[in-house]
């Protein structure tokens, strides 16, 4: 179950980074942000266009939705009951869609274990160790130079 | 002028299939003059599209409405500019353009190489001219612009007036520069590969031509963002819409290359590694330009469902397959000269970059194709949008910015804890007193206290990086600090121009987060000579003002702008209702600071003069752009060739340890 509260917690995560939008109300706010318009554009509710009629009308059914006392969550429904399952911006975490959330954070820790394996299956490189290829012309100043750049 | 255009493109056909024979018999026989053949088909391509191109222009800009893409994106009442720019407001357009440039790129690359990467170059020029082919075999066969009607219209449909707007002038042939040039690296990595060279001597060129397509795309990006915040009204810049992200992945991947390959050129390390980043990089290209056109997603850019489709599919397939082949024909001769000694090490620092890069990337492209996945499996429809995109990428992006900085503090090879400690004390001081400074000035969330608190770490890393290496000029060649800073930077353009590019990405981030935490907004109803206000600022609507102007009518608000009791502006948000479109047009108006910017949108009005207003807040977003310029500047920096070191100069023969100090 820490998948789909982990998706929860990203989503919510994500809703900061949005201000309030038509009302003051951050609850209906987050959930214009969450919902897609359906007037046929790809677009969340809270970012269609100014052109856009049917986006005012769809917020102040959240509103009204949420004013009646439904939690985010019931509103999702109710929304998605009435226009599919297209009308999250994204789909809930379960089932196959769960896997819109995982996949991306497989693939980050598929990648670390493979460097994490790929360096440590690596013996130290003793070639590279030291400085066998430095040549005799380099004088007493740039070797100190060089050593200090390599200190750091 | 319409035999003409369709002529070149057959002709062109007809060069790239023979050229792509001639230069890999040539190549396969070692024949010298079959590859000089080859490439002087691409010089002669280059004159065929470019001749039908000039046939399409002149085609639109005398309204030929006979041709079919002239009547369906062109019209006698909009300006020549916009005639010019409707060449690439539509698919068939739009790739006539993709070839033209590549065609171009191609005939540079041919001229470059004249006399160096010989062995690559017949393989080099054959996928070239492959590439160059797909396209000529699109345009005569799938999707030709000089195609014409059975009637002739008396006037066209028009362009887009969302498409008339100066950014759309320069935005899409930026773009394709971008993506178009990431065309070159991968022919060339082909070339080495089928020819088996595979030392590093040919790395300088490909990594000069990622870096030109990485600056185009990127003010390619750049000029997209701009066009949406100023023309779709909606008060952001960037929606993870599919074809944005389309545009961003090749991106993404060529910044990737563009870290790798430094470990390849100094260490021997990752080729494996960089191949595959460059056959990346350039499938994603065509993967973006295959969204666009295709209509497979939904999107304000992809063009009409089409049935270039399946071409691109096949063509996606074809090339993929051709390099993991040849990638894992060859894997045997790519193994690493030396090997990674530490987890403390610029190396792992470099590899853990990548793989976040990648993973950005991969987050991105799952997102994107998401939706088509899961309607093949489940049968219905669903949406992946911003919420899912901004979710991902946040903890992804904090953890590359605070790498940004990491990195170059880590030594080669190995870091000793007295290294580390000594290296990171000061930027970590700066990343802290950011904080500090952040939450004085009332920031109080978390997650933007973290980033503007990186965003000092990393910045103070780049200047500290400058401080170091011009004092230790200064031990070389006694100098004044100023004399002895830019004798470094100009020393050694690829480091310091990369160090540029990063203090443009620290604004970046810091304008990201600015505009996307503090952003606030508010719908206004008001009544002409009516006050309201937002933030520090009071407007006051004056009055409503309608125009008629040839193509269109214009609706106009006066605002006047007041702060602190003080009149500071006069802003007039408008609508447009061109004649040609349904759809009215909203004219954003913004007055920038480097504070914030006052985002102003006339939403709607009453006969009666009474209008509402949504009016935006967008902190910090100028920010972005100087950002972006910066690195653009950084980047184009680092193309200027380097001159001898002094240092370089003074050693007979340096060793790797000086060459590593110099770059």
């Amino acid at each position: 179950m820490w998948l789909p509260n982990l998706a929860l917690l990203l989503l919510f995560l994500s809703s900061f980074t949005f201000g309030q939008i038509y009302s003051p109300d951050e609850t209906v706010s987050r959930i214009a942000h969450n919902l897609m318009c359906t007037c046929g554009c790809p677009h969340i509710i809270g970012h269609c266009g100014d052109e856009c009629s049917v986006a005012p009308q769809l917020v102040h059914e959240i509103s009204q939705l949420v004013t009646a006392g439904n939690t985010e969550e019931e509103v999702y429904e109710i929304f998605e009951d009435q226009y599919g399952l297209r009308v999250r911006a994204v789909p809930k975490a379960e089932g196959f869609n769960l896997l819109v959330w995982v996949m991306p954070f497989v693939g980050l820790l598929a990648g670390i274990v493979v460097i994490f394996f790929v360096i440590n299956r690596l013996k130290p490189d003793d070639s590279n160790q030291e400085t066998e290829r430095e040549s005799p012309e380099i004088d007493e100043k740039y070797r100190k130079l060089i050593d200090r750049e390599l200190e750091r | 002028m319409i035999e003409l255009g369709h002529y070149c493109l057959i002709a062109s056909l007809v060069v790239c299939t023979f050229g792509m024979v001639a230069a890999i018999v040539g190549g396969v026989q070692k024949n010298l003059p079959l590859v000089r053949s080859a490439e002087n088909c691409l010089i002669t391509n280059f004159v065929f599209l470019g001749v039908a191109s000039l046939c399409l222009w002149y085609l639109l800009l005398t309204d030929e409405f006979l041709v079919e893409y002239v009547a369906s994106y062109s019209a006698t009442d909009i300006p020549a500019r916009f005639k010019f720019t409707a060449f690439w407001g539509g698919q068939k357009g739009s790739l006539l353009l993709w070839a033209l440039v590549l065609s171009f790129f191609s005939f540079l690359v041919t001229v470059q190489n004249r006399h160096r990467n010989r062995d690559l170059m017949p393989y080099t020029a054959a996928v070239l001219l492959g590439t160059i082919g797909f396209f000529m075999l699109l345009l005569n066969f799938a999707t030709n612009p000089f195609e014409t009607l059975n009637f002739i219209p008396e006037d066209g449909q028009g362009l887009n007036p969302l498409l008339q707007n100066y950014y759309m002038i320069i935005h899409p042939p930026v773009l394709f520069l971008g993506y178009v040039g990431l065309a070159i690296p991968f022919a060339l990595a082909m070339g080495a590969l089928i020819s088996g060279r595979l030392d590093t001597s040919w790395l300088p060129t490909v990594r000069r031509w990622t870096l030109v397509a990485w600056i185009f795309l990127l003010f390619g990006l750049t000029l997209g963002g701009m066009w949406a915040y100023e023309e779709l009204g909606w008060g952001g810049y960037w929606a993870w819409d599919p074809v944005e992200n389309a545009s961003f992945m090749p991106w993404l991947i060529a910044t990737a290359f563009l870290h790798s390959v430094m470990i390849t050129e100094k260490k021997g390390m990752l080729k494996i590694w960089n191949f595959v980043l460059i056959l990346l990089a350039f499938e994603l290209s065509i993967f973006g330009t295959f969204i666009t056109r295709s209509g497979v997603v939904s999107s304000v850019h992809s063009f009409a469902l089409s049935s270039v489709g399946p071409f691109f599919v096949t063509y996606l397939a074809l090339s993929t397959a051709l390099g993991l082949f040849w990638i894992v024909y060859r894997s045997k001769e790519l193994h690493s000269e030396k090997r990674m000694n530490s987890f403390l090490s610029r190396e792992a620092s470099f590899l853990l970059n990548n793989l976040l890069f990648l993973a950005i990337c991969f987050a991105i492209f799952w997102g994107t194709v998401f939706p088509i996945l899961s309607e093949w499996v489940t049968g219905e429809k669903i949406t992946v949008s911003m919420p899912f995109f901004n979710a991902v990428n946040l903890p992804l992006g904090l953890a590359l910015l605070i790498l940004t900085g990491v990195c170059p503090l880590i030594a080669w090879r190995k870091s000793s804890a007295k290294n580390f400690k000594r290296n990171f004390l000061t930027p970590l001081g700066a990343g802290f007193l950011s904080g500090v400074v952040a939450v004085a000035l009332g920031v109080r969330d978390l997650i933007p206290l973290v980033f503007f608190s990186a965003c000092g770490f990393v910045a103070m890393t780049m200047i500290y990086e400058f401080y170091k290496g011009a004092r230790a000029r200064q031990t070389i060649r006694p100098s004044g600090f100023l004399v002895a800073l830019m004798d470094l930077t100009l020393m050694n353009k690829r480091r310091y121009g990369g160090f540029i590019i990063h203090l443009g990405v620290v604004l970046v981030f810091a304008g990201i987060i600015g505009s996307s935490f503090f952003k606030s907004e508010q719908l206004f109803t008001v009544a002409e000579g009516e006050e309201f206000s937002i933030g520090d600022y009071t407007l006051k609507y004056e009055q409503l003002t309608f125009r008629k102007d040839p193509e269109k009518e214009v609706v106009f608000a006066h605002i006047a702008v007041f702060k602190g009791g003080k009149k500071i502006d006069d802003l007039y948000p408008q609508k447009d209702f061109h004649y040609k479109s349904e759809q009215p047009m909203t004219e954003v108006k913004i007055r920038s600071t480097l504070k914030e910017d006052l985002y102003l949108v006339l939403s709607g009005y009453e006969e009666g003069g009474e209008a509402t207003f949504h009016v935006f807040i967008n902190p910090l977003v100028r920010l972005i752009w100087y950002g972006i310029g910066i690195m653009v500047l950084g980047g184009m920096f680092v193309l200027i060739p380097n001159k001898k070191s002094g240092v370089a100069v003074a050693l007979k023969k340096p060793s790797q340890e000086v060459r590593d100090v110099a770059a």
